[in-house]
């Protein structure tokens, strides 16, 4: 079985057992020879590079396992086979590119006694690997590493025995209190429980009434009613969808670093996509294939394409020359940890070192992503009404596609006949690229007094006059026979060459053969010259049967397509540029103008994909640099999901790629997001590391319960709204925040759950719950983002995100960070965020607007006006106590500057920003 | 004051979550000393930005890193190339990829002398800090990157990578090392206005908790009360917001007494802290309180203010301060580098000057490390115009095979030249210095350990100097 290893640190004795199973027993013949012979020849040559510190190529070569492993480039040996064995090649500098040992070669006597080597069988007593600083390695195969409990197939348990009636979540949970001799808290009270289900179902406080008539209601089922009415409410999605787009690395923006342009200009319809998503509580599974691949979804499936933002919010890597493969791992880091909770990313450089999940996975995925285009011309989505700003909206959007095409046009013709103009110097070029001719060191000046060349220029050449002489044709038959003389003779080589061709002239090209004699070449430049000019002649009469037709065939590698133009013109940096740099300046005008002009449009469009050409078919890269490929890997799953769909597929792949994340087999991902809605609900996923998974992240506090859950989710439909609805209807989240004394010893993170654990909002439930108090939350739905200045009073899920400016004020406060997924917020508390909160505008306007409200300026009797401001703020009636707290804080005849400061004072208060 | 800003817990915290939430990564050797502080202690102390001892006895303990951000060149500045000049108008039998086409030889339009003791050769461009400084400067001519780009070297150079979001190099330190004054930020960010290129990310906490990330300034045209965002209330004097924050303290002791959270009263604390912060930053940032000939030992450049405001800050023991040149890439001088290079050094030098003079005036040299350069250097060719056409003008092009940097005070050696570029300035050949090397260098000197100061994020360790760096002792007095 071919399959890479993992190499995983662990204890050292289970190196002798791994590698005995699949040592084969060695004679004591070829142990003999193997000590005799071969072991001091690797000792002496191979380990310096190949041994424990810092092994090149990631080989070692010092006992078994290591080879066994084999390298970045996979096996080095197959036993009994020299000929498969690239070791034996390399050593035998076979290969151009791998040449080992690279400075001295071994000798043919020590080549034949490594090759003898192999043809037994390679045996090689060195089972155990020498441990590094300490540290014992171990060859972990992928089965071993597969076993990790999280890959392993999601089953119910059975419900711990419990009294009758007792919710099934309690179950899990009480039992294992009970082991641990804790036990829970008694149920939260009525005002404590319609609080804390607002600001976890809507991100905001209830109203003092609200809490009043649900306190009023005793019957059984008033919590699981208010339940069912919170998640019917549009702001429910506006809580949820937020948290969703943590995940999705949300943003409104490239992170393009100059004052440019850089809005994403539909982003938002991504956004609004999600919180319709929770609000409409799309199934999950539904939810996360429609996010991945909506385009390729059958229209009958009345697919939802601003799901696709998912993908292409992220960051562009703008002014990268590895941009594409960048936005291609932005997008698998996405999806493997937002969705399957797997560091997949990990795995672009080498095979994962933790997880199973090899380099080979990696590439097949990204084969899958990269059959995928950003398209200029977005989808229309939803119907724009057919008013007058429509209409012109329309008209100019249509003159700029034409304009761009222009350009493109444009760009092609200059293209063509630039490499067509400037042959003589792609020429030389060509020449001071051959390692015998060149004359300059480092890379070779593309500029030439005629005008700059372009990377993609000398390529095109090389490849025109190759195909030429393949197709028997003579023009440039001398070309390849004067490139291989060396630089020292060549003048008296090269007039030996000609006089040559001069003998059997009829069949070689007559004008070359007369400007080489004409000036005879004493360089490889020289003769590059000839060429040159016979061409820049021959092409102008380009109708003239001959080379000028050759040249110009339509084939012809100098007939630049304008899809790869296209291409080109897209990317700023490119290793085979064939446009000029202003072609693509002037390009990135009209695209600026494009953006400029859609992120203002009457109309909404999808941040889409389209699978435009052939798909892409990916090789590993080793090391994950481009220019090392390696072995070709089809469009697959990672091999961990094989057992969900095992195929190789002949399309881009991406809607198999979909359904196989939902796959009601998939062990991961209903495990994944039960554990992000818990960790919502609770404080603390039941999987501390919500993003992984993997070998690396923490085990879960209760597995039980995780698959439990899971397996509940499934049968339910994936619906989120009846797991949240499971979740709050459980004891265990209807339980008091109070504190346990011993509790607090035993268990002071509560991830056992003796308690509900107190939470603070975050910066937007905080901003919205400031507004909402103060009676100026605007709770419209959707819409275009718009920056959360003072005077913005509508929901923070709404805030314009920017990446390259995320305002203080957001870090402050442990806003996601939207480069990158985010599983979980940090929650600091420190003086900058107290300063906001002191003397910002925004909280100064708040605190006075609260005292605007008619049940509060109509209170004229300062007791009274301090009951209702408690009432609207923290929404409870002060003891007599606070009263006269306040009552002191006011002073004689308060005017209006200490009411506000008063209601400053309870919006910057704990009980205001925490939650019981 | 040391104590008086807190993380947010959920009470009582574990040890497991303090230390992570206060930046401490586990599974990691991370900070052994922290680890070794009882519990109690630790937590009473561990604000995210409360002193925290290093890994070993440090150089320095403040830096103050002035980016000349846009790249100047190393041949017109501190690596004279008489044969560069030799070579003016032809081509180089050298030539380097850069982000843009480059021609012929360029040769420096400024005169090089000697300065000092140790002889350094200094371009006309920095003469008069080379007279004053020369043998206090440690002049890195040997530095080198990973690509021409702007944002990737600003990255690479303040976050240790060039294209992923990773925490810059101020937040690393002050998670190390936490910060001596509380009511202060202890990484702050001087820029005159605007942003430069890559933004935020070149001050960004990235994955560490937000505390961490660089306070960003805009120094110019603006009164010190108002560098920081929310530091006064306009419409409340101090008396009357004393008496406010002492009612919600009150209300917030009722509110406590029933919880026993410590984040509860970490968010107490940190209005007190606020509130002193209010005085205290409006006079570090003030440099009206100067006297008059300090300031005119600085000058009156945008860019002297800032140095001057750098000085009162590490003063009272701000850990990290970063002080860029200007917007986007001022020195990015990719035509008529006379003129450019001549305005911009004349906008700084002096102010740098005055910086080490006054550092050292008062104690301070010793303590903080002084980091001058730019993300890369410019090349020792000719820029082309944009046109197909050559039409060579007087600029260059970035530079990420070499170029220069210098480190002053904090332990470094003075009056040295570490390293080489070829003849022309195109690539450092000797003794070469990644910026890797140079980022563990500069966490060497703060007694910090680049291996050792890790953070556990999306399933691994992480660190500044990913897996690379080496510390270049060379530079280390």
């Amino acid at each position: 079985m071919i399959r890479p290893l993992i190499v995983l640190a662990a204890l050292a004795c289970m190196v002798a057992s791994a590698a005995a199973q699949s040592a084969t027993d060695p004679t004591p013949d070829d142990l003999a020879f193997f000590e005799a012979q071969v072991r001091p020849l690797l000792s002496d040559r191979c380990y310096e590079c190949h041994g424990e510190k810092k092994p090149k190529g990631g080989l070692r070569l010092d006992s078994r396992p290591g080879w066994m492993a084999g390298g970045d480039t996979g096996r080095v040996i197959v036993p009994g086979e020299p000929g498969l064995s690239p070791l034996i090649a390399a050593i035998g500098y076979k290969d151009e590119d791998l040449q080992m040992p690279p400075k001295e070669p071994l000798t043919a006597a020590e080549v034949a006694v490594l090759t003898e080597w192999v043809r037994r069988g390679a045996p090689d007593p060195r089972h155990a690997v020498p441990a590094p600083t300490g540290r014992a390695i171990v060859a972990m195969s992928f089965e071993q590493a597969r076993a990790h409990w999280a890959f392993q197939p999601i089953v119910a348990p059975a419900e711990p025995v419990a009294a009758a009636g007792t919710h099934p979540i309690d179950r899990f949970i009480q039992a294992r209190l009970a082991r641990e001799s804790l036990a829970s808290n008694p149920p939260a009270d009525a005002r404590t429980l319609i609080r804390r289900a607002y600001v976890t179902l809507l991100g905001f406080p209830p109203s003092f009434d609200r809490v009043e008539q649900f306190a009023a209601d005793t019957t059984p089922e008033a919590f699981a009613r208010l339940v069912d009415l919170l998640l019917a409410r549009p702001e429910y999605g506006q809580r949820w969808g937020r948290h969703w787009l943590d995940v999705a690395r949300y943003s409104d923006t490239t992170e393009k670093s100059t004052d440019g342009e850089r809005r994403i200009p539909f982003a938002h319809t991504y956004r609004d996509y999600v919180i319709e998503a929770f609000n409409t509580d799309r199934p999950f599974n539904r939810f996360i294939v429609e996010q991945v691949a909506a385009d390729r979804l059958p229209a009958a499936e009345n697919p939802d394409l601003r799901a696709l933002g998912f993908l292409t919010v992220g960051r562009r890597f703008e002014g990268n020359i590895e941009a594409p493969q960048l936005i291609i791992d932005d997008r698998i880091d996405t999806i493997g940890r937002g969705v399957l909770g797997l560091t997949l990313a990990c795995a672009r450089c080498h095979d994962h070192k933790f997880d199973a999940v090899t380099a080979a996975d990696y590439y097949a995925l990204y084969g899958i992503l990269a059959s995928s285009d950003d398209p200029l011309d977005l989808p229309e989505v939803g119907s724009a009404p057919a008013t007058d700003a429509v209409a012109k909206y329309r008209t100019a959007r249509a003159a700029l596609f034409v304009d761009y095409d222009n350009q493109i046009d444009a760009s092609t013709a200059r293209a063509r006949r630039l490499g067509r103009e400037l042959a003589p110097e792609y020429l030389r070029y060509l020449v001071e690229e051959s390692p015998r001719h060149r004359t300059v060191e480092g890379f070779i000046p593309l500029d030439t007094p005629r005008g700059l060349l372009v990377l993609g220029g000398a390529p095109a050449w090389a490849r025109l006059m190759a195909e030429s002489i393949a197709r028997g044709e003579n023009y440039f038959l001398l070309w390849p026979r004067l490139l291989e003389v060396t630089a020292a003779d060549f003048a008296a080589a090269a007039e030996r060459i000609i006089a040559a061709a001069e003998r059997e002239a009829d069949r070689h090209y007559a004008p070359l053969l007369a400007a080489l004699r004409e000036q005879p070449p004493a360089t490889m430049l020289d003769a590059a010259d000839a060429f040159g000019r016979v061409i820049s002649a021959a092409l102008k009469t380009p109708d003239a049967p001959g080379l000028a037709a050759v040249i110009n065939r339509p084939d012809s590698p100098l007939e630049f397509s304008r899809e790869a133009v296209a291409q080109d013109l897209l990317r700023f940096v490119t290793e085979a540029q064939i446009v000029a740099r202003k072609d693509n300046e002037a390009a990135a005008k009209v695209r600026e103008k494009l953006i400029v002009l859609e992120a203002t449009a009457p109309v909404e469009r999808a941040q889409a994909l389209v699978v435009a050409g052939p798909p892409v078919d990916p090789h590993v890269l080793i090391r994950g640099d481009r220019h090392k490929p390696g072995a070709a890997v089809p469009r697959r799953l990672p091999q961990l999901l094989a057992t969900l769909d095992d195929r190789s597929f002949a399309d881009d792949g991406r809607l198999e790629l979909a359904r196989a994340l939902v796959h009601p087999r998939n062990p991961l991902t209903a495990r994944v997001i039960v554990n992000r809605i818990w960790q919502q609900h609770f404080g603390a996923g039941l999987v501390a590391t919500a993003d992984d998974f993997g070998a690396t992240g923490e085990r879960p506090v209760h597995p039980e319960l995780l698959d439990h859950l899971a397996a509940w989710f499934i049968a339910h439909g994936w619906s989120v709204k009846a797991l949240q609805r499971y979740l709050m209807t459980s004891a265990t989240w209807r339980q008091s925040s109070a504190p346990q004394t011993a509790a607090l010893t035993r268990d002071p993170g509560n991830r056992l759950l003796w308690r509900m654990s107190p939470r603070r909002l975050e910066f937007e439930a905080l901003r919205d719950s400031l507004l909402r108090v103060a009676g100026r939350l605007d709770p419209r739905l959707g819409g275009r983002s718009a920056p959360l200045d003072d005077e913005n009073v509508r929901r923070a899920v709404y805030g314009y995100t920017d990446r390259f400016r995320i305002p203080a004020l957001l870090r402050n406060f442990d806003v996601a960070n939207p480069d990158q997924s985010i599983a979980r917020r940090g929650e600091t508390t420190h003086p900058l965020q107290a300063l906001y909160f002191l003397n910002s505008p925004f909280v100064r306007a708040q605190a006075e607007s609260v005292n605007r409200q008619p049940e509060i300026a109509e209170r004229l009797e300062p007791d009274e006006r301090i009951d209702a401001l408690y009432r609207r703020i923290l929404i409870r009636r002060p003891s007599a106590d606070e009263v006269a707290l306040a009552r002191r804080f006011l002073g004689t005849a308060p005017g209006p500057a200490a009411w506000n400061q008063l209601a400053q004072a309870l919006l910057l208060s704990n009980e205001f920003i925490y939650c019981d | 004051m040391a104590h008086s800003s807190f993380p947010h817990f959920h009470a009582p915290i574990s040890r497991r979550d303090m230390l992570r939430r206060c930046g401490v990564g586990l599974g990691t050797v991370g900070l052994a000393t922290l680890l070794g502080q009882s519990i109690g202690r630790a937590a009473e102390a561990s604000g995210p930005l409360a002193p925290r001892a290093p890994h070993f006895r440090p150089r320095a303990k403040y830096v103050i890193q002035i980016l000349a951000n846009g790249g100047p060149a190393q041949m017109d500045t501190f690596d004279p190339k008489p044969v560069l000049t030799q070579y003016h108008g032809k081509r180089l039998p050298i030539h380097l990829a850069t982000e843009r086409p480059t021609s012929t030889a360029l040769g420096s339009p400024f005169k090089f002398q000697r300065y000092g003791q140790s002889g350094l050769e200094v371009s006309e461009l920095f003469g008069a800090l080379a007279q004053e400084h020369a043998d206090d400067l440690c002049v890195i001519r040997s530095m080198y990157s990973d690509t021409p780009i702007h944002e990737n070297s600003l990255r690479l150079m303040n976050c240790g990578a060039s294209i992923m979001a990773r925490p810059s190099i101020g937040s690393w330190i002050t998670y190390g090392l936490g910060t001596e004054n509380q009511n202060l930020p202890g990484f702050v960010v001087l820029v005159p206005k605007g942003m430069p290129v890559a933004g935020a990310d070149n001050w960004q906490a990235s994955f560490l908790p937000g505390a961490y990330q660089g306070t960003y300034i805009e120094t110019q045209d603006r009164r010190a009360a108002q560098l920081i965002e929310h530091l006064h209330n306009p419409d409340v004097d101090a008396v009357a917001q004393r008496a406010q924050l002492d009612y919600a303290a009150e209300l917030n002791r009722r509110h406590q007494a029933a919880r026993q959270d410590p984040a509860l009263e970490a968010r107490i604390q940190s209005f007190e802290t606020a509130f002193r912060m209010q005085t205290a930053a409006t006079d570090a940032f003030d440099i009206e309180r100067e006297p008059a000939h300090i300031r005119a030992l600085y000058g009156e450049t945008a860019q002297a203010k800032q140095l001057l405001m750098a000085r009162r800050l590490v003063e009272r023991g701000v850990r990290y301060v970063q002080v860029w040149h200007g917007t986007l890439q001022p020195w990015d001088s990719h035509d008529n580098i006379e003129k450019s290079h001549r305005r911009l050094a004349g906008e700084c030098c002096q102010g740098i000057t005055a910086l080490l003079t006054d550092l050292k005036q008062r104690g301070l040299f010793n303590d903080t490390l002084v980091i001058w350069g730019g993300e890369f250097g410019r090349t020792p060719t000719v820029e082309l115009s944009q046109g197909e056409k050559v039409s060579p003008t007087a600029g260059r092009d970035h530079n990420h095979h070499g170029f220069s940097m210098w480190l002053a005070g904090g332990g470094t050696k003075g009056g040295i030249v570490h390293g080489a570029t070829d003849d022309f300035g195109f690539k450092a050949v000797k003794d070469r210095v990644h910026v890797h090397d140079l980022q563990a260098t500069v966490l060497h000197l703060l007694g910090l350990d680049h291996e050792r100061l890790t953070y556990r994020h999306s399933g691994r360790d992480f660190r500044l100097t990913d897996v690379h760096g080496h510390v270049v002792r060379n530079l280390i007095a």
